[in-house]
């Protein structure tokens, strides 16, 4: 494969500074990524004013403007400046989100067995957020988005190239990156994050149960331009076979996403073997299941320590970060969600209604031109014409479900690809590049959900025989 | 809904270069966000703003940004702003690195540190408008007082001139793919 040739000249040099230009050598891609980091101070001070100017701007905007207009769309303006830049220019990462304090000490009630300590730089939490958003909102035009914030020239993903080649125990399985738990009505990110280092062949530990093991072998073709060496893996990473640093939520002790420990971007030829763990709950365990606000409490008890909480139980952290809504969120959409899912009992048929709800009632489009100061679920479910790409999707189901008590979360990765039936491998596109959805199921974990109009559902037994199942959890 | 819209854009649009601008002549963060808050509420309150052309938008608020500055500090000589201070020095110093790792890292950090600190000053500044205030050339130029033309020259040497000190370090990036898979090896 060969390398990007491009080198810097004057008349380029803008797009060549952008964060992901992409298409420069190793070196030239390293400098541009070490000048970011070296200025990262600067950023989120610059940006950290402008958020300051703005909100004293809109505060006397809205006290100068007639009692009942605009309301919605202030607030969305303002929450548009918090994290956007200014229409296809790149922007200091922290314009949209100030770096979180680190505290020393994190809580790792899943991940006590896991070697290694737990700091994270901030930087690494903010390059991070960068490569996240750029990762998960592919790039629309100037003024599109829940990205307006995101809107990077050159968007990484989804170029026509071949990214990966997969070759894979179960066959289509999405692959993941990274999941977020929280939106501010214009962007997702995560509130706080630790990381852990995972040594080759280590395994974590399964978030829910049942699961069974999905083995990947990736080698990466042309590196898609994230400045993150992420590991993908069909579900919650178990073992990759090299060294890995994790990314854990900070409060609820989930995976977010894993990276490679190194400190170069993946490389064509980049190999890995990855193990991964699916779900193999089936729809009739997922119908077991109630709605948080109908399941069992548990209070930990000293005295009695060998007291385990009930099966049903949801871990309260858990539900806080996964149930967390946007302030100001247009009320007609929760009115729309209770409307979809009125007619269901459980859980997994409300979320389910909800997603067919997308998939039926909205059409795929990446042409859309989100407007100027609107938070883009509103403008996705009542004014786009019933039109948008995966974001949109996504992040309405997760919206949606979590305004009707069901915690969601998104997930951004890539489709499963097109299979090569003479290679017997996956082939990963960069136009591959895709966000889901998933539904946190006591117990079970978290489940995917595919609310994009035009992509296949995932597919569920209605019942297992209880096959290729790992034991639940210590 | 529309006038929210409109300065929601207009700030997006403006307001960094603005800012980056008066913060260079002020030096001060909070004068600069004083500025420029009083620059928006001057168009906010200026009827017939909104129906200028774009181009006659964007002249009006840097010349109202501009006579602002002179008016607030039309004493006090220009501050020097030294924009390597703000350099993040603490990169790396994640424990969770190797020791060996780390210690490349932070050799090639420093090296960039240095080599940042050794520019002229508006080779400094010019990095600083693009990495630290995410501003492109044509945003830049106004904040200079230069052509779009020049700034790009400008910013082209200045990644020129960094980028053979990294390879001046004998660290192509062939040989150092090839030198990290080593590492990883031992």
């Amino acid at each position: 494969m060969k390398e990007p040739e491009q080198h810097f000249s004057p008349e380029s040099i803008d797009q060549q500074t952008e964060r992901f230009f992409g298409e420069l050598p190793a070196q030239e891609s390293r400098l541009i990524a070490d000048l970011y980091q070296a200025y990262m101070p600067d950023a989120e001070e610059h940006s950290r004013s402008l958020q300051r100017i703005w909100n004293r701007f809109a505060q006397v905007q809205e006290s100068q403007s007639r009692p009942g207009s605009a309301h919605l769309s202030t607030k969305g303006a303002r929450d548009i400046n918090a994290h956007a830049g200014h229409p296809g220019a790149p922007v200091p990462g922290s314009f949209r989100q100030p770096p979180q304090p680190l505290p020393r000490r994190s809580r790792r009630s899943l991940w006590r067995g896991l070697s290694g300590g737990m700091a994270v730089a901030v930087v690494l939490l903010i390059v991070l957020s960068w490569v996240l958003l750029t990762h998960t909102f592919p790039k629309g035009s100037p003024h599109t988005t829940l990205g307006a914030s995101l809107t990077l020239d050159g968007g990484p993903h989804l170029n026509q190239n071949i990214v990966f080649l997969v070759k894979s125990s179960e066959s289509g399985q999405y692959l993941a990156t990274i999941s977020f738990d929280t939106y501010d009505g214009h962007t997702w990110h995560n509130a706080a994050v630790s990381s852990s280092q995972l040594l080759a062949n280590k395994r974590t530990t399964s978030e829910g149960s049942p699961v069974h093991l999905v083995t990947q072998q990736i080698t990466v073709v042309n590196p898609s331009g994230e400045q993150q060496p992420y590991i993908i893996g069909a579900g919650q990473i178990a073992s990759v076979d090299q060294p890995t640093t994790l990314l854990i939520d900070k409060t609820t002790g989930s995976l977010l996403a894993v990276l490679r420990n190194n400190d170069r971007p993946l490389a064509t030829g980049d190999h890995y073997t990855v193990q991964s763990y699916v779900s193999s709950a089936d729809v009739a365990m997922l119908r077991s299941i109630p709605l948080p606000v109908d399941a069992p409490s548990f209070t930990y008890d000293p005295a009695h320590p060998d007291l385990l909480p009930p099966p049903t139980w949801y871990d309260p952290n858990i539900l806080n970060a996964n149930l967390q809504l946007p302030k100001n969120l247009n009320p007609k959409i929760k009115q729309l969600a209770e409307s979809i899912t009125a007619g269901y009992s459980t859980m997994y048929d409300k979320a389910e209604a909800l997603e067919s709800y997308l998939r039926d009632h909205y059409t795929y489009n990446v042409n859309v031109s989100l407007p100027p100061g609107q938070e883009g679920i509103s403008w996705f479910l009542f004014n786009s014409g019933h039109q948008g790409f995966c974001n949109y999707f996504a992040t309405a189901m997760a919206i949606m479900a979590r305004a009707v008590g069901i915690p969601a979360r998104v997930v951004a990765g890539y489709t499963s690809g097109k299979y090569d039936t003479k290679q017997h491998e996956w082939l990963i596109h960069g136009f591959d590049a895709h966000l889901w959805t998933q539904v946190y199921f006591a117990g079970y974990g978290w489940v995917n959900f595919e609310p994009s109009a035009s992509f296949s559902p995932f597919t569920r037994p209605l019942v297992t025989n209880g096959t290729n199942i790992l034991p639940s959890r210590p | 809904m529309l006038e929210d819209a409109f300065y929601a854009d207009l700030y997006q649009r403006h307001a960094p270069g603005l800012f980056a601008y008066v913060y260079r002549q002020t030096a001060s963060r909070e004068d600069a966000e004083d500025i420029v808050l009083d620059v928006f509420l001057t168009a906010l309150q200026q009827p017939s703003f909104a129906t200028f052309d774009e181009q006659k938008q964007v002249a009006w608020l840097w010349t109202i940004t501009r006579n602002k500055v002179v008016d607030r500090f039309r004493r006090s000589a220009r501050q020097q702003h030294v924009p390597i201070d703000q350099l993040a020095d603490s990169l790396y110093e994640d424990d969770e690195l190797s020791p060996e790792r780390e210690h490349l890292k932070r050799e090639e950090y420093t090296q960039l540190h240095r080599a940042i600190k050794a520019l002229p000053e508006e080779q400094q500044e010019v990095l600083q408008l693009r990495f630290g205030c995410g501003l492109r050339c044509t945003e830049i130029a106004p904040v200079l007082d230069k052509s779009e033309g020049a700034v790009r020259m400008l910013l082209y040497r200045t990644i020129q001139t960094l980028r053979d000190i990294y390879a001046s370090a004998g660290k192509g990036s062939r040989t150092n793919q090839g030198k990290a898979k080593s590492d990883e090896r031992t």
